[in-house]
């Protein structure tokens, strides 16, 4: 239940930052948001400026090349953006995200599935990566990048069919689908 | 083409959500009709196989990369409706997980890139390939990202027209469609490339695996 309320009071924040333009009412809820982050402040801090800084730059500098320097819409915009984005991962880092999602028990499995094998799967990348970084001295060439692609989407692809129906039969197997 | 929290207007992304939850509650029964048990599992893990396969550089040739979301290869292998639920999980993991792209903005993405790139890709492989495989498959990925980001520039240059304040300065998004279009459109022209020739390297590895023809 309580997973559901913070859910609610996440959807209000929402519509607080986008219903409600002004500058001091966002800088009064990113206080208090920042209150509620506690010890993990920095790290929600450093996570929401890696995750907008690029975007953000890019249309910041863009819109001071064009129209010139209108503080009040840079300012509103950045604010907002760094706001919702911080909003969201103080989110994440407070809920159980699978139990949120609870009412649905297909909706949590395909949630907890996908996380789980995404973290494998970026696992298996990295290792890729530094193989093939470790077998080279010189820039690979266009052939040796190919083939290293080609290889590595073969064996994702292998990989996650064979998973699906691995991951099938262990559900089966352990009752998660009812016969009729 | 990820789009952040903060830059669409709740104009935006409110239809945006109802038309995606629509699309979603319909996609999922099409394929538990398809699959049957096997949708989640499928669907997971084929999540993950998208989600890996945007963090590769696909090499293009003239010694550049590209990344590559995967829409042409899950839309001609699985049908658009399995590209666009599995594009979407894929999405809002990224959005509440990863931090790339972000909750409002994330029925825009799965609608633009998963349903409408998905489509795309999907028909232009199927009018095509009685020409060339190879060159439908190509075509297919190319386009499926191209009319996604064309879209997505659409989406973003009507900002300044429906979200402004009384002095029409704008509220969210600032640049219009004369600005958006270009912007976003000429830089796919090259990003395209690595999605075709993902198609084409993903289609043919899972003919070899699946048909045991190349």
């Amino acid at each position: 239940m309580m997973e559901k309320i913070k859910g609610l009071l996440y959807i209000c924040g929402i519509f607080t930052f986008t219903f409600f333009h002004n500058i001091y009412l966002y800088i009064l809820l990113i206080f208090f948001l920042f209150v509620l982050s506690g010890k993990e402040f920095i790290p929600i801090v450093k996570k929401t400026l890696f995750s907008i800084t690029i975007f953000s730059s890019v249309v910041t500098a863009s819109y001071v090349f064009i129209n010139g320097f209108d503080w009040q819409y840079i300012t509103l915009v950045n604010v907002r953006v760094f706001g919702i984005t911080f909003m969201t991962f103080l989110f994440i880092k407070r809920v159980n995200l699978f139990k949120l999602f609870s009412f649905s028990e297909n909706l949590m499995f395909i949630i907890v599935l996908s996380y789980s094998q995404i973290l494998t799967f970026q696992k298996y990348l990295t290792d890729f990566r530094f193989a093939l970084k470790s077998r080279t001295i010189l820039k690979p060439d266009f052939s040796d990048r190919y083939n290293f692609f080609k290889r590595i989407v073969e064996f994702f692809m292998k990989s996650s069919l064979d998973r699906s129906k691995e991951i099938n039969m262990a559900m089966k197997s352990r009752g998660f689908y009812t016969d009729e | 083409m990820h789009i952040p929290d903060g830059f669409l207007s709740p104009k935006t992304y409110i239809p945006a959500y109802v038309i995606a939850s629509g699309l979603w509650i319909y996609g999922i029964k099409k394929m538990k009709k398809e699959l049957e048990d096997k949708t989640v599992p499928f669907l997971s893990v084929m999540a993950a196989f998208s989600f890996v396969i945007s963090l590769i550089m696909v090499p293009i040739p003239g010694g550049s990369s590209g990344h590559a979301v995967g829409i042409g290869l899950l839309s001609v292998i699985f049908g658009y409706w399995t590209a666009f639920i599995v594009l979407s999980v894929v999405f809002f993991l990224q959005a509440v997980m990863f931090g790339d792209g972000g909750i409002t903005t994330f029925p825009v993405n799965a609608v633009i890139m998963g349903f409408v790139g998905g489509i795309t890709s999907y028909y232009v492989y199927r009018f095509l390939r009685k020409i060339n495989n190879t060159f439908a498959l190509f075509l297919a990925g190319y386009m499926g990202l191209l009319i996604s980001a064309f879209f997505t520039a659409v989406v973003l240059g009507i900002q300044p027209y429906i979200a402004h304040n009384k002095d029409g300065n704008p509220l969210f998004f600032p640049f219009d469609l004369s600005i958006t279009v270009p912007a976003v459109l000429v830089p796919h022209l090259f990003i395209g490339i690595g999605e075709g020739i993902l198609t084409v390297v993903g289609w043919n590895i899972y003919r070899r695996i699946y048909d045991g023809k190349d």
